[in-house]
């Protein structure tokens, strides 16, 4: 198998699994037990919050631990407008990941205000736009710091400055920034990501919510590791996600300039077919390429892929069943390019021969598709 | 007539557009509305084979025949133009 999907997932590191498998087998006490299994499990998940906080630039008790970046996203927003009922306009964008859209959706039925932010011909945010769009009583604004279908990084260090000079929360989902990018969290009010997308398990994220905001919790149940998420620690899993951090940043250079080794030679390559359109631009994190083949559907093809073992997708895996990418249709503004777009996102995993070989398959298609 | 709207909550279009069609429905007090949602309602939405591109907008005459479609982002004058005007 090829995979070429890590903007949907990645394996989790050795590492990483052999932390949690220690921690599991170790330090398996519930973390706000009194005797000794306890402190020796609250001892592990404080060294790894610090861990966590001290390369993200922010306080352990920032820190709030869920299952899932959806479900961080969701306590940000939602738990947000319920602390501020009497603020009820909200600021987005059309590139959110699901989990931003559908608490939105369901705050609009609410007599919620949801308005979007426009683009830009670069397909990031439109500051003036955004500006312009504050009012009294907006809540927040909540943005996503790397559009996950066309690797677009977004100015999210300029609206932070925005949000903070006009006293807006500002939430972010920095899910696929994270460990690929450097960026500011300093002056972002609240940030969500997960462990899955940087080689740690599955079945952990965080919301980061600096200690001036408050929120009302989507889980009641009393003190864990932060009032504002009940639940038994999540032991091993918060101890493999501090590891698969902790490596995500001290290797994020030699990661990098790997990754962008690989970006620089398969985008040479696929400028060299006349029937491919690159729709990731300059601005874009090396770590996603989005492509668009006019004339497919982009679900056949990735179903092609597959049938040979070649794992790339049409768009982030949680947007569903359209088919139509809003992310493409916002830089290229062509309907075609935004219904035939494909996404391959690289890894310091990736080799060149895995590359090789998904060129040729393309090719191969190409050649049939011409018949 | 009748419109019936397929969406689902994860679709930034259809976020857009729910507002867009509730202030449409102002003016058209007359019309009946259903709303399906791709995932909730499944089994309902698919009888209509509503495609990959959402939101739908499926306008129905008064004996309950399709009499037009139109599919995705509007603006408001399209809106009303294409769905309600047709």
């Amino acid at each position: 198998m090829i995979y070429l999907d890590y903007s949907a997932t990645t394996p989790v590191d050795e590492e990483v699994l052999m932390r949690y498998v220690h921690v599991e087998r170790h330090a398996f006490g519930n973390a706000n037990s009194k005797h000794c299994a306890g402190v020796r499990a609250l001892s592990e998940v404080t060294e790894a919050t610090n861990s966590i906080a001290k390369l993200l630039n922010v306080l352990p008790e920032e820190i709030i631990y869920t299952s899932c970046a959806s479900e961080a996203n969701n306590l940000a927003i939602k738990g947000c407008a319920l602390k501020h009922p009497h603020k009820k306009h909200i600021i987005t964008s059309v590139l959110e990941h699901s989990s931003v859209v559908a608490p939105l959706y369901y705050l609009q039925q609410n007599d919620y205000l949801v308005d979007m932010v426009e683009l830009d011909e670069h397909g990031r945010y439109d500051l003036n736009h955004l500006q312009s769009m504050i009012r009294d009583d907006t809540l927040m604004i909540t943005l996503v710091a790397v559009d996950s279908e066309t690797g677009i990084r977004q100015p999210i260090e300029e609206v932070a400055e925005i949000a903070r000079s006009k006293g807006v929360l500002l939430h972010c989902d920095i899910t696929q920034a994270l460990g690929k990018c450097p960026i500011d969290v300093r002056d972002i009010d609240l940030f969500s990501c997960s462990a899955h997308k940087i080689y740690g398990p599955k079945g952990i994220g965080m919301l980061v919510k600096k200690k001036s905001v408050s929120l009302v919790p989507m889980i009641h149940g009393g003190r864990s590791t932060t009032v504002f998420r009940s639940g038994t620690p999540q032991n091993a899993l918060i101890c493999a996600f501090a590891r698969a951090v902790e490596l995500a940043y001290w290797h994020m250079d030699t990661r990098a300039a790997r990754v962008k080794e690989l970006r620089t030679y398969l985008v040479k390559e696929l400028s060299g077919f006349d029937k491919i359109s690159i729709n990731s631009n300059e601005f874009a994190i090396d770590q996603i390429l989005n492509i668009s083949v006019k004339g497919i559907d982009s679900d056949e093809w990735v179903s092609n892929f597959s049938s040979k073992g070649i794992c790339i997708s049409a768009r982030s895996a949680c947007s569903g069943k359209e088919n139509f990418s809003k992310s493409v249709y916002a830089i290229t503004k062509d309907h075609g390019l935004a219904t035939s777009s494909l996404r391959i996102s690289l890894s310091h995993l990736t080799t060149m021969d895995q590359l090789r070989a998904f060129l040729d398959v393309l090719e191969d298609f190409l050649k049939e598709m011409g018949d | 007539m009748k419109l019936i709207v397929i969406s689902a909550i994860w679709c930034p279009a259809c976020l857009i557009m729910s507002k867009r069609v509730k202030e449409a429905l102002l003016k058209f007090p007359d019309w009946a509305f259903v709303k399906l949602d791709l995932d909730m309602d499944e089994d309902e939405a698919n009888q209509w084979n509503p495609g990959k591109t959402l939101p739908v907008f499926i306008v129905l005459d008064e004996s309950g025949k399709e009499i037009r479609r139109v599919i995705g982002e509007l603006s408001k004058d399209r809106l009303i133009k294409d769905v309600f005007h047709g």
